[in-house]
């Protein structure tokens, strides 16, 4: 990454993290020049364990180091359509093991369908189709654990 | 209370409406069916018999009249994150109730909720949770209870409320009065004080300190059961000295199946 860059991202961050801060946000994602960018507070949605997806920089107190911007180059290849995690978990893909899938790559879903479960202390959280769309990508395995906010699916 | 704007968030309390339904396919379905024509309850959804239980992954539920078959429904401000401490309080709750009709010290629960005796299950519980209105989110704690009856087939052996030395005039319906306070207790201390939640959680936990597996065939692994973090997770000390975080899967006791099975 350039000093340019660097110098640029970390500019961003300590903007955003003052936007968080004083207008009392959980979350502000910005798309700029390729670069998304996404600083959040610990949200009331996220497990409270340590680990964060790299996608999420986390904690808004770091924003001089440039490390806070670093992963946002690994959200790039995911599409900003993304479905992310609701929560830490485990991850399936279908009601019941060796039944069908909720959806196939292809599919064409309505906002609200159930596109798969995300389990966390046995509790069960179905992610939604937040709109209608096809199924571009699907992103994660059966029973493979996920980070909050870690993309799932591309519905585009 | 901190959501003042954000609307009336219809949290669970133990003088919500019950409904009794003589039969009905799940009490989990209705919760369901109820929450996504945002009717978040408060209410206890109860049925006399379940035509469609079902557990955990869609695991068939045995439900002969005479057991209970209950969904509290309502809604939590704190998002998905406080739905996760639910299965805990529910154990709890279970057990708290329990204890009300029969010597609580046979008691114990298996990570993260089933409530046992001397290795048999008493009760099961499947919490499901979905988006509400902001940041809540409407919460379907199922909670299916062997009163009368230990059905054969759950999966695992079973014995009932009754079998461990219940009064024999024992019904669901007695139980869900015990129940329901206690379960409100529960949810306050999960919400309010989720770490003395585990504490007490602890006292009854089922194989802490003893080599279990979790998962699994070649998924499955062994360890030493260390104890809960703050989330709840299990914390499973492997052999090679690493201490893994469990979110999800199935918890035995290794001495209960059998070493050699286990490692197998």
């Amino acid at each position: 990454m350039s000093t340019a860059k660097n110098s640029l991202d970390t500019g961003l961050v300590r903007e955003l993290a003052a936007i968080l801060r004083d207008a009392d946000l959980g979350e502000v994602e910005v798309e700029h020049d390729g670069l998304r960018i996404r600083v959040s507070k610990a949200s009331p949605m996220q497990a409270p364990a340590p680990v964060q997806y790299a996608a999420a920089p986390a904690p808004a107190a770091a924003p001089a180091s440039p490390a806070a911007a670093a992963p946002a180059p690994a959200a790039a290849p995911v599409s900003a359509n993304a479905v992310t995690s609701p929560m830490v978990g485990t991850v399936y893909l279908s009601p019941e093991p060796g039944s069908k899938a909720f959806i196939q790559v292809g599919d064409k879903v309505k906002k609200g369908d159930t596109l798969m479960l995300v389990e966390a202390m046995k509790t069960f959280n179905p992610v939604e189709a937040p709109q209608a769309g096809t199924v571009k990508e699907i992103i994660v395995q059966d029973a493979q654990p996920v980070e909050f906010g870690e993309p799932l699916i591309v519905i585009e | 209370m901190g959501n003042a704007g954000i609307g009336r968030v219809h949290s669970v309390r133990p003088d919500a409406p019950v409904l009794w339904f003589d039969e009905i396919d799940s009490t989990n379905e209705e919760a369901r069916r109820r929450a996504q024509a945002d009717d978040f309850g408060p209410v206890w959804i109860a049925g006399r018999k379940q035509t469609a239980g079902r557990g955990r992954l869609g695991r068939q539920w045995d439900s002969p009249t005479g057991n209970l078959f209950v969904t509290a429904l309502f809604e939590e401000e704190g998002g998905l994150v406080k739905a996760t401490r639910y299965p805990f309080a529910a154990g709890l709750a279970i057990l708290d109730a329990a204890s009300e009709f029969i010597d609580s010290g046979q008691l114990q629960v298996k990570w993260p909720n089933d409530v046992r005796a001397s290795r048999q299950k008493i009760s099961g519980i499947l919490v499901e949770a979905g988006a509400a209105s902001g940041k809540a989110c409407w919460v379907a704690c199922g909670m299916g209870v062997n009163v009368r009856f230990a059905p054969d087939g759950a999966g695992q052996a079973a014995t009932s409320l009754l079998d461990l030395g219940a009064p024999q005039i024992i019904t669901a319906e007695m139980f869900l009065d015990a129940l329901r306070p206690a379960f409100v207790k529960r949810c306050a201390q999960a919400s309010s004080d989720f770490a003395s939640l585990l504490t007490d959680w602890q006292k009854y936990a089922e194989g802490l300190g003893e080599e279990v597996t979790v998962g699994k065939g070649a998924d499955a692994q062994i360890g030493i059961f260390k104890g809960v973090g703050p989330d709840g997770a299990l914390l499973l000390a492997s052999g090679d000295g690493t201490t893994h975080t469990i979110r999800a899967g199935d918890v035995e006791l290794v001495k209960e199946i059998g070493g050699h099975a286990a490692r197998d």
